[in-house]
């Protein structure tokens, strides 16, 4: 299961960095005369309802939602990691950090990107609005992850081989930075996979209300907003291309976090 | 399925129950303060008023009052009240009632938006000189005054039920918040059918409180409703195939654009001096498909807006005044004359600013986050780079209303009424809903004088030939400046099942319900869709 996870990432990735070179169509441009038409040999995913060539704006929309997810994510492991370690360091306080999380895992965070949706300058340009609702989405996941890593981290601090590269001399920073860290990278990996998924599902949420990646920007989360009619599915069965891969795309990053999380376990 | 016919009481298979839909609750159930459509449309079932308009001639046409006639050169107003006017409860309404309403919407401490229109006629006194007649005296003539009362509801001064004795067609019966309303039907109503039978028809209303549009559609198709009143064109194409769509037409309403010009703007001063800028205002006009608009966004069910008037008012409209069409001459011309230039695909204004501005829109709505797209495309051609910025509708209103940051908002206007005087509010230039300027102290340009003055002018008029020339005159004055694009005016698209008899659709609103009383069903609704 993992490798055909793995291929079909590594697949769908090269589709979307090659295929721009074989679509002659860009992603903003309207062809006002031939809306809503069906696959053919020049639109090989129809038309959306302003023209524009689905495929390349299902290509475009790949790239920028599977790349801001990524960077969002990595930052949102950041500072997972970094939390998560300082909270399971000898004399942190253990209910300190305990608050911090709660707090962040209470919050009803999906209004903060609303309010800085507001906020934002409204010139700024679409790839600006749509990496600063990355980076909130980013800032409101991290918490689930520094948990784990807090109690991971801490569960290694008093495990039998901690204590023994104790006895053998090791200690302090050199402890953490040889034995504990190196040892919480798969964890830290898997919450990435699986934060990945979870911040392109948001932002197709955020698509489906109009709050996503602005026009003329492609996202796969826009393109879910047209399947929001129950007719689109039967009539133009092609849109729903972008939901199977966006489903699809989250079920591999699953799979590929739950073998690294049973490598993990099994390292453990 | 016999079973369960069994079981269903004899009265709930034989009622003639019209169920509908609302996406939201009604605001106010109190007649007087209704500002909403959802809360005008309860307030249209259960009161009346003494003229309604009928919604296909156009025409007013006698309620409460039999007839009405202007005397004192435009000074007084003579109402006739029908005999033997009831409310539901029993409790007769006569000249009393009128006097007592009227009084109450010209409350300044409540200050009632609906009565804005009497106060500015300002009424001198209200007599009554018998309980069938009702006489309106005025400072100065006012023009169509009777127009005003085609809103009022007439609520009881006597009844002990106040402002829920109806006297409309239907009682509201149950209110159940987030879910339901239901009428019934009002058994002392006044208005009988050709062949003497009281009217209204139906015995019952339900109204569902339905806010996800798909699924009121989905409801429509399963027969559990019977009438959809605001129907997207998408919905409309689909529904086509079943023949339950209709298209009235037209409406009042225009989907429109306007830039800010309101001095105190934080936004940077170049753009205020683009904004205030006749020529660049009729550039970007000139520059816009409405046609595609019209074509692409709402599958030729709408026409090219052409003004504040709409053509669908075919008593006020100027015949002068057509839609802007795609014209890339004048835009050029216009963009030339007012010291802008074109330098590697961008446009740059004379003091060498790349114009690039935003155009804010509310995220919920389909067709105009589509209709802000292609404008995006449009102005890109002549060099224009606009950020299209979609945010929920408190986040636009703050903008618009309070804050004052922004560069243009793409919105709908809503049209209620046929009377132009409905608009005073929006046109005047001291006016806070003087959208692109609000508040003005003084008029900030000549034309907005001319148009305040205008409007004051038809406002007074005794002779309709006078008013519909400065009505004329108004509209070629917003054609000239541009203080507001209109892209298009939307056809009234809605769907009525094949069981609802007497359905006269009208482009204005209540549309389907505007003769609520005539409708029915031709059979009860099936134990399957119950």
């Amino acid at each position: 299961m993992n490798r055909a996870a793995a291929g079909l990432l590594i697949a769908l990735g090269l589709l979307l960095i090659l295929g721009p070179l074989v679509t002659p169509y860009t992603y903003a441009a309207q062809d006002r005369d031939h809306i809503l038409a069906s696959p053919d040999a020049d639109h090989w995913l129809g038309t959306d309802a302003l023209g524009r060539d689905n495929f390349a704006r299902f290509l475009y929309g790949g790239r920028l939602s599977l790349t801001m997810a990524a960077a969002a994510s990595l930052a949102a492991c950041a500072v997972a990691a970094a939390v998560g370690t300082a909270g399971a360091l000898p004399g942190a306080s253990h209910a300190a950090t305990a608050v911090l999380f709660d707090v962040m895992l209470s919050m009803p965070w999906f209004l903060l990107v609303f309010i800085v949706r507001a906020l934002l300058p409204l010139d700024a340009p679409p790839l600006t609005t749509a990496a600063i609702t990355f980076a909130v989405l980013g800032f409101t996941g991290w918490a689930h992850g520094g948990r784990v890593l807090r109690d991971a981290a801490a569960g290694m601090a008093g495990s039998p081989w901690v204590r023994q590269a104790r006895a053998t001399g090791s200690g302090g920073a050199a402890l953490w930075r040889r034995h504990i860290i190196p040892n919480l990278l798969p964890l830290l990996l898997t919450q990435f996979l699986l934060l990945l998924p979870m911040l392109m599902l948001t932002e197709a949420t955020l698509g489906m209300l109009g709050l996503g990646i602005p026009e003329p920007l492609p996202s796969w989360g826009g393109s879910l907003a047209e399947l929001v009619r129950p007719d689109t599915a039967t009539q133009r069965p092609w849109t729903l291309i972008p939901a199977l891969l966006l489903a699809l795309t989250s079920i591999s990053l699953r799979q590929l976090a739950g073998g690294t999380d049973k490598r993990e376990a099994v390292f453990g | 399925m016999k079973h369960l016919l069994l079981l269903l009481p004899a009265a709930l298979l034989s009622a003639a129950e019209l169920r509908l839909s609302m996406r939201s609750d009604p605001r106010t159930l109190e007649p007087l303060a209704v500002t909403d459509q959802n809360s005008d449309t309860v307030r249209y079932l259960t009161t009346a008023r003494l003229v309604r308009r009928h919604r296909i001639t156009q025409k007013l046409e006698p309620e409460l009052a039999e007839k009405w006639e202007v005397r004192d050169q435009g000074r007084t107003l003579v109402f006739r009240l029908r005999a033997g006017l009831r409310y539901a409860d029993g409790t007769p309404a006569d000249s009393q009632d009128v006097k007592t309403t009227i009084n109450r919407l010209l409350d300044t401490v409540k200050a009632y938006p609906m009565a804005e229109g009497l106060r500015a006629a300002g009424i001198a006194a209200v007599e009554t000189p018998s309980p069938l007649e009702v006489r309106i005296r005025t400072n100065e003539p006012v023009a169509g005054l009777e127009s005003f009362f085609e809103e009022v509801p007439i609520l009881s001064s006597r009844s002990p039920l106040k402002d829920n004795a109806a006297l409309g067609p239907f009682i509201l019966a149950e209110y159940k918040r987030g879910s339901f309303l239901r009428f019934q039907r009002n058994p002392n109503y006044f208005r009988k059918d050709s062949t003497g039978r009281p009217l209204p028809r139906l015995d019952a209303i339900r109204v569902d409180i339905q806010a996800n549009p798909e699924l009121e559609r989905t409801r429509f198709e399963k027969g559990e409703l019977h009438i959809l009143s605001a129907l997207d064109p998408e919905s409309f194409t689909a529904l086509q195939k079943s023949g339950q769509a209709q298209d009235a037409g037209p409406t009042l309403d225009g989907e429109i654009l306007w830039f800010n010009q309101f001095p105190g703007a934080p936004i940077p001063e170049h753009r205020k001096r683009w904004f205030r800028s006749r020529e660049f205002r009729r550039a970007i006009s000139a520059a816009l498909h409405r046609d595609d608009l019209v074509r692409v966004v709402y599958s030729g069910r709408a026409v090219p807006g052409v003004g504040p008037i709409a053509p669908s008012a075919r008593e006020w409209s100027s015949p002068k005044v057509r839609a802007q069409p795609f014209d890339p001459k004048e835009t050029a011309a216009n963009l030339a004359k007012a010291g802008f230039i074109q330098r590697g695909g961008q446009l740059h204004d004379a003091e060498g600013n790349a114009v690039t501005f935003s155009l804010l829109t509310n995220s919920n709505n389909r067709q105009r986050m589509r209709m802000a797209a292609m404008i995006q495309q449009d102005l890109e051609k002549i060099g224009i780079r606009l950020q299209v910025v979609a945010l929920d509708m408190p986040a636009l209103l703050e903008r618009m209303t309070r804050s004052s940051n922004y560069d243009a908002i793409l919105l709908g206007m809503v049209g209620i009424d046929l009377d132009p005087n409905d608009q005073m509010n929006i046109w005047l230039s001291s006016s806070g809903s003087h959208a692109w300027n609000p508040s003005q102290k003084q008029p900030a340009t000549p034309w907005e004088a001319e148009i305040d003055q205008l409007l004051k002018a038809q406002f007074h008029a005794t002779s309709p030939a006078k008013r519909k020339q400065a009505l004329h005159r108004f509209q070629e004055i917003v054609a000239a400046e541009v203080p507001v694009l209109y892209l298009v005016h939307p056809n009234a698209l809605a769907a009525v099942s094949r069981q609802l008899t007497g359905v006269r659709l009208s482009s204005l609103l209540p549309r389907v319900l505007w003769n609520v009383e005539e409708l029915d069903l031709a059979a009860p609704l099936t134990a399957a869709s119950q």
